[in-house]
């Protein structure tokens, strides 16, 4: 009987560890807890900005694309705004671990 | 023959006016703004209407019947803040994201990338500083207003002194 609880008990913390242990696949972050609605208000209202910037540095992006169309070394510009892009993707990543922590 | 060979250097000249005028108009912008040097006196701008926008660091003036471009682009509006009676801010405002790009490009071809992002009132700002230059860009989608505003630091830092 104790052996057998002692199986249990391992297969449960085989099984919880690595949910615990692992964290986002995009932007790696680990958060655990939750936020007061305020605060999650707030985080939203921030994500919002950045989705906008999103968007902008998106739409930025083709219009370089277009114009640097045929070009095969792409300008310091072009791969600024790749870089940006990146960067605001992890931030809303970790904003939306925020905001619905798993 | 003759006649047409003195006309290609006008010629040439008129071709290239417009794109080093495009060009000049962000370079240009460590002096002034179009042609208004930073910290003109407000006496010396008779043109200047007042506008009310509830800015507390600055007085804002709009240009009557002006044509509100810069740099070859067209923009919705441009304001022009004073601290102490002289022009110290330029804020350029359109709902075009195209105009907001292209504007966004000359920045980064004159300055290279933003100096920092900050977040400000829940916007990604992207900042750009020069000794004597602050540029701010808040972006914003669906026909709203994108902003761009162009400080001379030390009168900006003057006004934000008088706030604290």
């Amino acid at each position: 009987m104790r052996r057998r609880a002692q199986a249990l008990a391992l297969v449960i913390c085989l099984a919880v560890f690595p949910v615990l242990l692992s964290g986002c696949s995009t932007c790696g972050c680990r958060i655990k807890t939750s936020h007061s609605q305020y605060m999650i208000d707030q985080l939203k209202a921030k994500r919002q900005g950045l989705k906008e910037q999103r968007a902008f540095t998106s739409r930025s992006l083709s219009l370089e694309a277009a114009r640097e169309r045929g070009v095969t070394e792409k300008s310091t510009y072009y791969e600024y705004l790749r870089a940006e892009l990146a960067r605001l993707d992890l931030e809303i990543c970790s904003l939306n671990c925020e905001i619905y922590p798993y | 023959m003759k006649r047409h060979l003195a006309a290609l250097p006008c010629l040439l000249f008129l071709l290239i006016l417009p794109v080093s005028a495009g060009a000049s108009g962000v370079d240009g912008l460590l002096q002034g703004f179009r042609g208004m040097a930073w910290g003109t006196d407000l006496a010396a701008l008779p043109q200047m209407k007042r506008v009310l926008t509830g800015d507390k660091t600055a007085k804002t003036y709009m240009i009557l019947n002006d044509d509100p471009a810069f740099a070859g682009l067209p923009f919705q509006r441009i304001l022009y803040g004073f601290f102490e009676k002289k022009l110290f801010r330029v804020t350029l405002e359109t709902t075009d994201n195209r105009v907001a790009a292209n504007l966004t490009r000359l920045f980064y071809q004159s300055f290279g990338p933003p100096t920092q992002n900050e977040i400000e009132d829940f916007n990604d700002v992207s900042v750009w500083r020069t000794r004597d230059l602050e540029i701010r860009n808040v972006y914003k989608e669906n026909d709203r207003i994108s902003v761009t505003i162009v400080s001379y630091r030390p009168l900006l830092e003057k006004s934000l002194l008088t706030l604290k």
